[in-house]
């Protein structure tokens, strides 16, 4: 009939990650959604903030942000703004920074993570909205290796998500994830190489480029991020580990 | 005048326990380690063990504590760490109920490519290092590195380090941490300790405040004789690098506790939070 010829919305198939795991925030504060006056005070401040201004409209925001309001905010700068304004992360780290709290910057991982889970999670590679993935995942490295936090293992485990993609055909999705996460240590005294946390990723990356039989333009990918680091191809010796059994397990631990 | 000895301290038998760690179970202790970071064991305690200090610095210097960072740093330069040991507890010193809260992490360590003196060679032997075990099963400086920076114990406002006379410990930690050649001067190691352990707290030198305010001037006490203050019995445990992590932190609660996290005089321990003794507590 014409009715079944219809096309239904599609039903997006999740998977469950592995390594990707997000802690809920402590509730310490309770939260609430600010009232109308507020949420317009906030947006306003929020759409006319810039470098130059900026800390004559941070100290407004510290006033009108309460920390009760901290969930309601994150939600929206993680998913109004950051998810689809790159041009504009280092600026909204700056507000989070800025507001000077630790609570704060939980909720932003939280509402962050949990936004790149639903990603992440998409079955159906074709389905994944690639730019957001990137966009958050450049967002995700903002809040963290750009101002020297550490990304926990508990929460993402980078090296055994790129050998569990490996393994489980997902590098499509995953590999520009870590790209773009790893990116932005370049602004890191602390994270940029020779650390060797960020060295054993691009290690991974760099065995997974010469084995993984992958499409160019995740070569691309390890490419741009190594000439971010100012560092040639050759300048890091890939790990030999893809093809040794159980090797994720292993080093989950 | 002399105080009574307090009443001796008998912790339970889980708490005297160190977990061994070679390259086979790394993986899987730093998975039980990062457990315990994540639910409120925020205290950690180190000590490193090392061959000793073999180089000398020649030149003209700032200072005497320059010197003291000059020294440092060429030896850690020089030198590997054979052991490192590290201990966790909440704030108020209690640790979990089941299962390890101390480690020593055995590095690979190889003799043969190492400057070294037979006589320390002979003293460490003695001491229970078996540096066959360290060529053949030693875990990777860089893997363990990693696994650090990951952890939860870094770079987090969050955890209180404790440390004894704490300037070589810190160095061969941040050494490993950084992968790179020691900072040329002390400001800059200091920027690096700060990043990476924003709250650091010198048993030593806490120590040497409170006794100063009682007995001005007394010699340094070692951190065995610390513990026969406190009370604490002399556990043969206590002399593996392991044990000495978990003897300084279960010294450090105790003194905590005994003195409300205060001087004699009533200020708090943290005055004296992120001074690393011999380096920047003249």
């Amino acid at each position: 009939s014409t009715t079944s010829d219809r096309e239904k919305p599609k039903q997006v198939e999740l998977i469950r990650l592995k390594y990707f795991s997000i802690d809920e925030v402590p509730p310490t504060i309770p939260q609430e959604n600010p009232p109308k006056d507020v949420v317009e005070k906030i947006l306003f401040i929020v759409n006319n903030i810039t470098m130059d201004n900026f800390e004559t409209k941070i100290s407004d925001l510290r006033q009108a942000l309460l920390p009760n309001y901290f969930s309601w905010f994150s939600t929206y700068l993680v998913v109004q703004r950051a998810k689809t304004e790159p041009n504009y992360h280092k600026l909204y780290s700056r507000v989070m920074t800025g507001i000077g709290s630790e609570i704060l910057h939980d909720y932003m991982l939280n509402v962050t993570l949990k936004q790149l889970y639903a990603l992440l999670a998409i079955k159906d590679v074709q389905m994944v909205d690639k730019k957001h993935l990137k966009n958050l995942a450049a967002w995700l490295g903002n809040i963290t290796l750009a101002i020297d936090r550490p990304i926990r293992h508990r929460q993402v485990a980078m090296r055994e998500m790129l050998l569990d993609s490996y393994q489980t055909q997902r590098l499509e999705v995953v590999v520009p994830f870590v790209c773009k996460v790893l990116q932005q240590a370049a602004d890191s005294k602390i994270f940029r190489p020779p650390n060797p946390w960020t060295v054993g990723i691009l290690r991974v990356l760099l065995e997974l480029n010469e084995k993984a039989n992958w499409k160019l333009s995740l070569t691309f990918e390890v490419e741009v991020l190594m000439k971010d680091f100012n560092l040639k191809m050759k300048d890091i010796k890939p790990t030999n580990i893809l093809n040794t059994p159980e090797i994720t397990e292993k080093i989950s631990g | 005048k002399q105080l009574p000895l307090p009443p001796i301290i008998l912790p339970p038998p889980n708490h005297l326990f160190v977990r061994d760690v070679w390259n086979n179970n790394l993986h899987r202790e730093f998975a039980a380690i990062r457990k315990l970071v994540a639910s409120q064991y925020n205290y950690v305690s180190i000590s490193t063990e090392f061959v000793g200090t073999m180089a000398r610095p020649i030149g003209n210097f700032r200072s005497k504590t320059d010197y003291h960072y000059q020294t440092m740093r060429s030896n850690v330069d020089l030198l590997n760490p054979i052991q490192l040991g590290i201990s966790l507890s909440d704030s108020n010193g209690n640790k979990p109920d089941t299962g390890p809260s101390t480690w020593q992490f055995n590095f690979q360590f190889d003799i043969s490519q190492e400057m070294m003196s037979t006589e320390s060679i002979e003293l460490l032997r003695k001491s229970g290092i078996n540096f066959e075990e360290h060529v053949n099963a030693g875990v990777d400086v860089s893997e363990f590195a990693q696994l650090m920076i990951d952890s939860g114990l870094l770079l987090d406002s969050r955890i209180t380090w404790i440390t004894y006379h704490t300037a070589y410990d810190l160095g061969f930690l941040i050494n490993i941490i950084m992968n790179d050649p020691m900072p040329n001067n002390k400001e800059d190691f200091e920027w690096w300790v700060h990043k990476y352990m924003p709250n650091v707290y010198d048993l030593n030198l806490i120590h040497k405040v409170i006794r100063d305010f009682t007995q001005p001037g007394a010699p340094q006490l070692t951190l065995s004789a610390l513990a026969d203050e406190l009370g604490i019995p002399r556990f043969p445990l206590f002399t593996t690098t392991g044990g000495q992590s978990l003897l300084m932190l279960l010294a450090f609660c105790n003194l905590s506790k005994l003195s409300m996290h205060k001087f004699p005089n009533g200020t708090d321990f943290s005055k004296y939070k992120n001074v690393i003794y011999g380096i920047n507590g003249d």
